[in-house]
């Protein structure tokens, strides 16, 4: 029995990912619960991160998880919240909804490659994780790239404080629930 | 047995046989792990109340928990009609399969590294957002009002607790200024610094209140709280479906003392005994902590859980986190 390199078994890892990648993201649109439909993106965003820490870019990989998982998972409360109940069945997906969506997802995915297929990327060694460390993106974020990263945090901070600002005003106690306190 | 492994990597060639064996003792850790633990909480909460716990099976009851086992395989795994079947099922393997991924990132000694990965805290924190989604998957799928609000609690819990959680251990990352926890422990280890709970009690203290709190545990048991919820997400699992729960949560908890013992108490550093056995001996006393605060505090309202991580531990860390940036600047 020939030995098995640990490179065969990380391309042979990539190729699972790459599919759970793509039947996650098949989910996440076919099904008809919305719950569903997150779980599908869920095993998709692992997939891609899965993909991202094979190919030697772990920060990135790990910022995926936490990040997205987190926001799926408040994405899923909001979702229940939203959604028919579980017993009620869904209605059928109308054709004047599906199609234009099939052709927006299309025309996107085209925008997309031909940007890739245009553009000129620096090649970066598969499996290595020294190229995308913390270090370097630490680096890069604050010397050439400090611009679009204070734009970001402007961009965040405004968030916030739009998010406190109605949080506030929405929770103004009822003169009744004052009494009741008193 | 070192003979049994030159045989192994005759047939299957090196790596492969590393990685067969590191996976075995993983999971016997994890079964290892989650006994023992059933075991020493039922001790210690009848210690606390004055009782004996379990005294029939083996010294000091220490069968008790291999019987519970035995039990568990034994009963009928019910699937009630009316559930999502297929996330019903997925669940508790969702919520478990990332304990792996976890154990293995721990450094239970300088030679007994599993996985040394360059972003290992983050990496951590990043898989146990996977096990939410298969706590959250549970309480949804299970039809039942009582599981869905434990899994909304769960979600809007974890949610809020990762955030001190990270922060308390940024101060440490800034101090060693890796993130690689075994570099962590080294930066520890090496000539007279001295253990990061010295120069950081602060951080300690949010680390272990927001870990109590990040494994659904009493005082924050909300998400499971029996005098609410029934039993919150698990509600509707027999069998092996709650047994596998378990075996994740017990598995979390030796992974965020593991982390806690590595990052302040200096992972596998101690005089005399070997680094294992010093890694386990502070990871076990972390644990007892967590035991105890469960038999010694009220459980939390679900607002008063909220205000204390808002509003006083992500302030707290994250003054913490700069007053550290400070120091480490001036000196």
């Amino acid at each position: 029995m020939p030995e098995l390199s640990p490179e065969t078994l990380l391309n042979a890892a990539l190729g699972l990912l790459i599919v759970m990648t793509l039947a996650g993201a098949v989910l996440a649109v076919t099904l008809r619960k919305v719950f569903h439909n997150l779980l599908g993106f869920g095993l998709s965003v692992i997939g891609g991160a899965g993909v991202t820490l094979i190919l030697g870019s772990e920060f990135v990989a790990l910022m995926q998880l936490l990040i997205f998982l987190g926001g799926i998972a408040i994405a899923m409360v909001f979702a229940v919240m939203m959604s028919t109940p579980n017993e009620q069945a869904e209605e059928p997906r109308s054709a004047g909804a599906v199609i234009p969506a099939i052709l927006l997802g299309l025309g996107f995915t085209a925008l997309i490659c031909w940007a890739m297929l245009d553009g000129n990327f620096p090649q970066s060694s598969p499996y290595v994780a020294e190229a995308w460390s913390v270090k370097n993106i630490g680096l890069l974020l604050l010397t050439d790239y400090e611009l679009p990263f204070e734009a970001i945090s402007i961009l965040l901070l405004a968030a916030i404080i739009g998010s406190v600002l109605i949080a506030r005003r929405t929770r103004e106690p009822e003169p009744s629930e004052e009494a009741d306190r008193g | 047995m070192p003979a049994l492994i030159a045989a192994l990597e005759g047939m299957l060639g090196t790596w492969l046989t590393q990685f067969l064996l590191g996976f075995t003792a993983l999971a016997a850790l994890i079964t290892l792990n989650a006994m023992f633990m059933v075991w020493f909480e039922r001790k210690v909460s009848a210690w606390v109340q004055g009782r004996l716990g379990p005294m029939e099976h083996g010294p000091q009851g220490t069968l008790q928990t291999l019987l519970d086992v035995i039990k568990l395989l034994g009963k009928e795994p019910i699937i009630p009609a009316k559930v999502d079947r297929t996330t019903f099922i997925l669940a508790p393997v969702v919520a478990f399969l990332p304990a792996l991924v976890l154990l293995s990132l721990l450094p239970y000694s300088e030679d007994l590294v599993f996985t040394n990965a360059e972003s290992g805290i983050l990496l951590v924190f990043a898989f146990g957002g996977v096990s939410l989604m298969g706590v959250f998957m549970g309480g949804w799928s299970s039809n039942n009002k009582y599981a869905l609000l434990g899994g909304v609690r769960a979600v809007s819990q974890n949610i809020a607790y990762e955030l001190p959680l990270l922060l308390s251990t940024m101060a440490v990352v800034l101090s060693a200024g890796t993130l690689n926890i075994s570099k962590i422990v080294q930066v520890q280890t090496a000539g007279g610094f001295g253990w990061f709970f010295m120069y950081q009690p602060l951080a300690l203290i949010i680390y272990i209140i927001a870990a109590t709190a990040e494994t659904n545990r009493a005082p924050f048991d909300i998400p499971e709280a029996e005098s609410e919820l029934v039993a919150g997400f698990h509600t509707e699992y027999p069998a092996m479906g709650f047994a596998v729960f378990f075996l994740a949560e017990y598995t979390y908890m030796f992974v965020v003392c593991g982390v806690g013992a590595a990052l302040f108490l200096g992972g596998n550093h101690g005089p005399w005994l070997p680094g294992p056995c010093w890694f386990l001996i502070k990871v076990y006393f972390l644990l007892f902590l967590m035991v105890m605060f469960r038999w010694t505090f009220p459980r939390l309202r679900f607002d008063q859980l909220m205000d204390l991580a808002w509003k006083l531990l992500i302030p707290l860390s994250l003054a913490n986190l700069m007053v550290t940036a400070l120091v480490i600047k001036l000196v």
